[in-house]
């Protein structure tokens, strides 16, 4: 029977996977989905709390996350989209314009 | 309450005036709307503090703080009267996002649930991704709108993170709960509430562009239009530095010797950092950018004394902080009305032959920035260090010296504009538009009136 401390450890090892790849990455796209997997690792952990303490707030909130994160999703493929148009690559080390 | 109702009504307007083909009347339809907001914001504050559900506190910090957003909004919009020329078709969604903005601005300052905090983070987020990205055409603003999308999202992951140990601990969202129960998660799970704050401190020092975690900043400050980049300088930086101070309160009795000293780094680095990197910098706004950077240093000193003081310390920095910035925002846009990218310090070489009026008011504002005596900015640095002296007799140094610093790159600007010789000159005349230099003139008189009697601004 996995404990509260299993759960602890899956969703960190996945939240760090998340970061490494937004490090990592160049694709636009694949940089998109690191960035849902790190929220998808706190979704868990939420649920896994919420499910430890018989306390239905943190399955609320896991709601609240995914619906955010889709409206946040819907701009960001907005924004490169935008970007594909201008430059014909979602490539983001391409975008190096801006530096001193 | 009625506030946030208004601002949401009025975006909504916006957004269907812009397809109604209203477009001439939206941006005095905007300044009406935030003028009400305001009477509305004072209107409440006399009777005392709103609880909804737990969930929002409207108090007398948050009346505080809104006041300063709407404030500082209703100057933006004037300028926007002639500012979003790069992209007049959509100027009706642009004010609409803005008054969405300002929704999750209130509800980022009077957060009284986790939850609250992270959907007003977000809502003042994601409609600002837009507006970086407003002029589609132009690859600087497409840069910084992907590396702010970026940036905001993966903070939003550590906060949450930092929210989600924070609930295991404690097994609440709500701030008095955790407050109450700090004692006892420190007791039975100190690693998750250590690495828990640790997190949500991280992701606001991406919010406030704190070194180590500011170097989006400059890039998405020089890329988007002048206009987003003002509203971003000021009403943002109010709206998160409001929410970081009200959890620091709230949670002071969690937060033990070592996140004191993260912070006290936090705020030394950035500091003396952005100073030293402002000196080398050749474009206008991302000196003004580092200037910000360096500006969310220093109040991130008087977070770390909290006592009854604090808060108006806060406060009225941000309010002189936003006043000299926009000033100098309203006058770059004067000088480069058509948001080229280059904002170079070219535009102010000889300009106190083309216009002195114009001139001296940068000065002013820049002297402000700076914490120049006779101007408020020294008063309201001189307040910060004040909070700092007993405890922290280091960082105050450093805030001195980073200071002093500072002094160099913001008299550049002056020098350029006062002693270059007519043949060298090679700033353009002002553009002519009677709204942004009543902007200019607000908050040239504003800081004039609290140089002289600083202590009107009494809270």
């Amino acid at each position: 029977m996995p404990g509260i401390d299993h759960y602890l450890w899956l969703s960190s090892i996945l939240f760090c996977i998340g970061v490494a790849g937004v490090l990592l990455r160049r694709n636009g796209i694949i940089l998109l989905m690191c960035i849902e997997l790190m929220l998808n690792a706190v979704n868990l952990l939420f649920t896994a709390f919420s499910t430890y303490y018989q306390d239905s707030a943190g399955q609320i909130f896991v709601f609240f996350i995914m619906v955010v994160a889709a409206a946040e999703v819907a701009v960001g493929l907005a924004i490169l989209v935008m970007i594909y148009r201008n430059t014909k690559s979602v490539d983001v080390s391409i975008m190096d314009k801006l530096k001193f | 309450m009625k506030t946030l109702i208004l601002l949401f009504i009025s975006g909504i307007f916006s957004l269907f005036g812009g397809i109604f083909g209203m477009r001439k009347i939206l941006p005095y339809f905007a300044v009406i709307a935030l003028a009400t907001g305001i009477s509305y914001l004072v209107y409440d504050s006399n009777y005392g503090s709103e609880n909804l559900q737990f969930m929002l506190l409207f108090d007398h910090y948050s009346y505080l703080f809104t006041g300063i957003i709407l404030g500082v909004t209703l100057l933006v919009t004037l300028m926007s009267l002639k500012g979003l020329s790069y992209n007049p078709g959509s100027l009706g969604d642009m004010i609409g996002l803005i008054f969405f903005i300002l929704c999750g601005a209130i509800c980022m300052i009077s957060y009284n649930n986790m939850v609250m905090l992270f959907l007003g983070i977000e809502i003042l987020s994601i409609p600002l991704y837009v507006l970086v990205g407003s002029n589609k055409r132009n690859l600087y603003s497409n840069e910084s709108a992907l590396k702010y999308f970026l940036m905001g999202a993966f903070a939003t992951g550590f906060l949450l993170f930092g929210i989600a140990l924070i609930y295991g601990a404690t097994r609440s969202f709500d701030l008095d709960l955790i407050r109450s129960m700090s004692e006892t998660a420190l007791n039975a799970n100190p690693v998750w509430v250590n690495m828990g704050l640790l997190f949500i401190t991280i992701a606001f020092a991406f919010k406030l562009a704190a070194v180590p975690f500011h170097y989006w900043s400059p890039d998405v400050y020089q890329g988007s239009p002048t206009l987003v980049t003002a509203f971003m300088a000021t009403v943002v930086k109010t709206a998160g530095i409001a929410a970081f101070l009200k959890f620091v309160i709230y949670l002071s009795p969690m937060l033990g010797d070592s996140w004191h000293l993260i912070l006290s780094i936090i705020s030394a680095c950035t500091m003396l950092f952005a100073n030293i990197v402002a000196l080398k910098q050749t474009d206008f706004k991302r000196m003004l950018a580092y200037s910000s950077i360096s500006h969310v240093g220093y109040i991130l000193m008087a977070f770390l004394n909290l006592n009854a003081e604090t808060v108006s310390v806060v406060g009225f920095y941000l309010i002189i902080y936003s006043l000299a910035t926009i000033g100098i925002f309203a006058a770059l846009l004067l000088l480069n009305p058509d948001h080229n990218s280059d904002n170079g310090f070219d535009l102010f070489k000889g300009l106190s032959k083309r216009s002195p009026l114009l001139a001296a008011i940068i000065s002013i504002c820049l002297l402000s920035l700076a914490g120049i005596p006779p101007f408020p900015g020294f008063f309201a640095k001189y307040a910060v260090f004040k909070q700092t002296i007993e405890n922290d007799l280091w960082l105050l140094i450093l805030a001195i010296i980073s200071s002093a610093i500072s002094i160099y790159y913001y008299f550049r600007a002056i020098t350029l504009m006062y002693f270059t010789a007519e043949e060298e000159a090679t700033s353009p005349m002002p553009d002519k538009n009677i709204a942004g230099y009543m902007v200019i003139g607000f908050s040239v008189i504003a800081i004039l009136v609290l140089s002289l009697i600083p202590g009107i601004l009494n809270f």
